[in-house]
């Protein structure tokens, strides 16, 4: 775990060490990624989100900020100002305002975070959903884009 | 605070000093302590979890990571990996573990165990915002309580 510390205009962020057990393809910089907990079930392995249904977004890891090959090691970002995260808005979630809560994506299989309803005045109704950060840009669109966002994945 | 650095497959975690609090025995490894907001109130204290209705299990401290004994300090897991967690599965007909489950602080209270809990209007049960304090990653399905593994989130 690594802590930085504030630097004049360079927040202050933690990251942890994950391997990327997602045996696909490299992950990079600026993809949300959640623990794996069908394969590896060790607390160190990260992969692709599922559907968040399987786990109201808390089994989220958290933003990775490096290229990690298959199987290697590498740095996630688990809380602090992250300026490229990859993100799209629900087809049936809010349009994404400046602190508009993010989480984990609702469908799975992809690397994004999303806006997602906070309460009943939505035609999903209430799901308990567990976000892992808050957006720092404003983003309406289904089609995926970075934005920035202060992640709190710890 | 004490944090471990990720070791090949030994993952990062975190942990803090706490004081048993709870007078009346020793806590062991993969009880769930709730912090002490009746007795002690100094942030230090934990012990034993109360009814869920009386903090929405936001009051839930982590996981006891080694035996402590009454009104000893010891060490408690806030974050990451934990392979020994007593879990038992929410009451409700849907309430299985499973992989992933998000899991909170029981909700009857007075014992030392993590439960599921309803996380949609689908359900029987009425909706309450409750806080959970990890994730599931083994499957349990059971009332009567199990040792599982699960990944900490408590911080």
């Amino acid at each position: 775990m690594i802590f930085q510390k504030i630097n004049r205009d360079d927040p202050e962020k933690v990251f942890i060490v994950v391997k990327n057990s997602w045996d696909t393809a490299t992950i990079t910089s600026g993809m949300a990624v959640q623990w794996d907990f069908t394969a590896d079930v060790d607390g160190v392995g990260v992969t692709q989100p599922t559907a968040r249904s399987t786990n109201a977004g808390i089994a989220a890891a958290g933003i990775c900020v490096e290229s990690i090959l298959t199987g290697d090691y590498g740095l996630v970002q688990v809380y602090g100002y992250h300026p490229s995260v990859i993100m799209k808005c629900s087809t049936d979630g809010p349009a994404g305002g400046l602190g508009s809560p993010l989480a984990i994506n609702a469908a799975g299989g992809t690397w994004d975070v999303e806006t997602f309803f906070t309460s009943t005045n939505s035609a999903a109704g209430t799901v308990m959903v567990q976000p892992c950060g808050f957006l720092l840009s404003i983003f309406s669109s289904w089609t995926t884009s970075r934005v920035k966002m202060f992640v709190k994945a710890l | 605070m004490i944090f471990q650095r990720v070791n090949r497959d030994d993952p990062e975690k975190i942990f803090i000093v706490v004081k048993n609090s709870y007078g009346t025995a020793s806590v062991t490894n993969g009880m769930a302590v709730q912090w002490d907001f009746l007795s002690a109130v100094d942030g230090v204290g934990v012990s034993i979890p109360t009814a869920r209705s009386t903090n929405a299990g936001i009051a839930t401290a982590g996981i006891i990571a080694e035996t402590i004994a009454a009104n000893d300090y010891g060490l408690c897991q806030v974050y990451g990996y934990h392979a020994s967690v007593i879990f038992r599965a929410g009451t409700g007909t849907s309430l299985a573990g499973n992989l992933g489950s998000s899991v909170a602080i029981n909700q009857a209270g007075a014992v030392w165990a993590v439960e599921t809990y309803f996380t949609s209007t689908n359900s029987a049960a009425a909706f309450l915002q409750i806080y959970p304090c990890g994730f599931l990653m083994s499957i349990h399905s059971s009332w009567t309580t199990s040792r599982v593994k699960m990944f900490i989130k408590a911080l």
